[in-house]
């Protein structure tokens, strides 16, 4: 287990919290130091750890190892600080806004405890619910893991990046891909035309539907549109049978799936006859999953697209 | 024999004119609204969603109830004849469980994306080969060894679809499994339709040919022999027509179960205990139940649609237990 820490505590913060974790001297004899409970061990090494790692500012060596996580550390921190972000990030259907460049040079894994260790970093970036277990092991050997919640709205997504840039040391990085955002969004908004928000079904695997209350339909009414679950009147994202979907007429679509092969039932349902004649009488945008999957600046991407479509709908 | 109750095409015809009532029902229910909010719709001038959504979503849905549930009762009747056993159903003895794995197969390697006939075409590959391992047991066991080879092929072939789903690379296949284990006829279309019926009613024929067989196989093998009745060109039919009808339902619409173990249980006394007679009542009477289950699990209110499965075994599963206690209950007195 020591030699598995990625750093020993240096002397001079050990000890006060040696006391604090149950009085254990510096120069116990051997026999006893056998007593002295793996939990107590534990919480000493994470109390050293959190110590040493706020004594020093910029962590160097830092592994995200959730999607979002990854754009918002490849925005903030200079690549040469990355240790490693996920292999989703490299795939083409997951490739962020414009970091293509930074990910493709970037080590990647694959939220396996082991990959991470080899990686010995000094700031590990996790998501609330994603490889839990293997983000609780390393806590538990001593690292120093940083969870990150779901961003749920576009405000959630500017308090990450600010948490973010705090943890790495880079607060002022940080302000300026808000300000960035923030303009741009702003540019975007500047374009849509004026009138009542068309319907927007965006007609997911296993027919999943966006309702109010998600950054989802953040993004779509940005981009000038309601989701079919607004106009269906729901909250949260539901599976929705293909009567109900058909219920309602909408102004734009996507079907879009990265994974019509090898296929499974889900994303072959996409291709229900129905559904077929709908979207042949409707016009279709396709937005990379991508865009609208984290809170981060690539939901740009999918507000540009909606923008676009909203005011090629205003022209006919 | 005893005498029925009912004549014959009078019971036939009164389970056509429910098969009718519930396939009316079937069109009439669901999720996107019923007459009221459809009439609606054409009001509006949405009159071709309304068609969509009647003639696309519910019509093939409702058929598909109709010609699974004939195939399962029928297909229950003919291995119980066959049998002479009255737990053999294609649920109980596997011949379910292992058609879905044929199908899982064909699905998910993609081979159904280039030649859509596999997938019913090995779903009744599937089919097969379990049925042929259920004839060799049969003959030897009785009724404790069916049951035990079915738990067995129907455990293998669960273990082995989950394997194969989460070998998939497709992330959406491993939440699959229900449909495969429960089955379901929701927002299927009439692609499904036209790529199974034309087999089931293969099936339904082969089985409709082997009744007069099954009629004197009631008397006992010897007895069928000496009246004329090749023992092997039965068997053929009832395994093969039974094998085609539920592999190709099976396909497109998952592991339905029960249907064919209390539907021929009910109508047997109706028919005066005639194999040959029960397996047309055991058709319309499997095609009645299903439909009905599928009309219940759109107007429970559970949020989540239910699977035709759990359904039919909530209704299912307590007859089965009955079955076996009344069945101890011979043997013990």
């Amino acid at each position: 287990m020591k030699q598995s820490r990625p750093q020993p505590p240096a002397s001079g913060v050990s000890s006060p919290s040696r006391h604090a974790a149950g009085g254990v001297g510096p120069r116990i004899p051997a026999r006893d130091a056998a007593r002295v409970s793996l939990m107590t061990a534990l919480f000493a090494a994470v109390a050293l750890l959190s110590l040493t790692a706020q004594a020093q500012t910029k962590p160097q060596r830092i592994v995200s190892m959730n999607l979002c996580t990854d754009e918002l550390l490849m925005r903030i921190v200079d690549p040469s600080r990355i240790a490693a972000i996920t292999y989703l990030s490299r795939q083409p259907v997951n490739a962020p806004l414009g970091l293509d460049d930074i990910s493709a040079k970037l080590p990647v894994n694959h939220g396996l405890a082991e990959e991470v260790i080899k990686l010995n970093p000094d700031l590990i970036l996790a998501g609330q619910f994603a490889a839990t277990t293997a983000t609780n092991l390393l806590r538990h050997l001593g690292y120093r893991v940083e969870i990150f919640p779901p961003e749920n709205t576009l405000e959630d997504m500017r308090a990450n990046i600010r948490h973010l840039g705090e943890l790495v040391g880079e607060p002022a990085r940080a302000e300026a891909v808000i300000t960035d955002f923030d303009a741009r969004f702003a540019a975007l908004e500047a374009q849509l035309p004026p009138g009542e928000k068309p319907v927007f079904a965006d007609v997911g695997v296993s027919n999943y539907i966006a309702g109010s209350n998600t950054l989802y339909t953040e993004i779509v009414n940005a981009g000038g549109y309601r989701t079919l679950g607004q106009a269906l009147g729901f909250e949260g994202f539901r599976n929705i049978p293909l009567e109900t979907i058909l219920t309602v007429r909408p102004a734009l679509m996507s079907t879009a799936t990265p994974w019509t092969s090898p296929p499974s039932l889900s994303t072959t349902s996409l291709g229900h006859p129905a559904l077929r004649r709908l979207m042949a009488a409707t016009p279709q945008v396709v937005i990379p999953e991508r865009y609208t999957t984290c809170g981060a600046p690539s939901v740009l991407g999918a507000i540009e697209i909606l923008v676009e479509a909203r005011k090629a709908g205003a022209r006919r | 024999m005893t005498r029925p109750t009912l004549p014959y095409f009078g019971l036939l015809a009164l389970l056509a004119l429910l098969c009718v009532a519930l396939a009316a029902v079937s069109m009439m229910v669901g999720p996107g609204g019923g007459p009221a909010e459809i009439m609606a719709m054409i009001a509006r001038g949405d009159d071709d969603l309304a068609w969509m959504m009647v003639g696309e979503v519910r019509f093939p849905r409702t058929l598909l109830a109709l010609c699974v549930g004939a195939t399962l009762g029928m297909a229950g009747a003919a291995l119980q004849g066959l049998l002479r056993n009255p737990l053999a159903d294609p649920g109980v003895v596997g011949v379910s469980s292992s058609a879905s794995l044929g199908a899982v197969i064909a699905l998910y390697s993609g081979i159904s994306m280039a030649f859509p006939l596999a997938l019913p075409l090995m779903g009744i590959a599937g089919a097969l080969a379990s049925a042929f391992l259920l004839l060799m047991l049969a003959g030897r066991g009785g009724m404790l060894t069916l049951v035990l080879a079915g738990v067995a092929i129907s455990s293998l072939c669960a273990a082995l679809m989950s394997l194969a789903l989460n070998m998939s690379p497709n992330p959406y296949a491993a939440a699959e499994i229900m449909f495969w284990l429960m089955g379901s006829v929701t927002d299927r279309s009439m692609d499904h339709v036209m790529l199974a019926a034309p087999l089931m009613a293969l099936g339904a024929m082969m089985l409709m040919l082997a009744a007069r067989s099954l009629n004197a196989l009631s008397l006992g093998e010897e007895t069928a022999a000496s009246l004329g009745v090749s023992l092997t060109r039965t068997r053929a039919l009832v395994v093969g027509g039974a094998s085609i009808g539920v592999g190709a339902a099976t396909a497109v619409c998952g592991g339905i179960g029960f249907i064919g173990l209390v539907v021929p249980h009910l109508l047997r006394p109706l028919v005066g205990h005639t194999p040959g007679r029960l397996l047309a009542a055991s058709a319309l009477g499997g095609a009645a139940l299903l439909m009905a289950a599928d009309i219940l699990v759109r107007i429970l209110p559970t949020g989540i649609e239910l699977k035709l499965g759990v359904v039919t075994a909530l209704v299912g599963a307590p007859f089965f237990l009955w079955l076996i206690f009344r069945a101890r209950a011979e043997l013990e007195s």
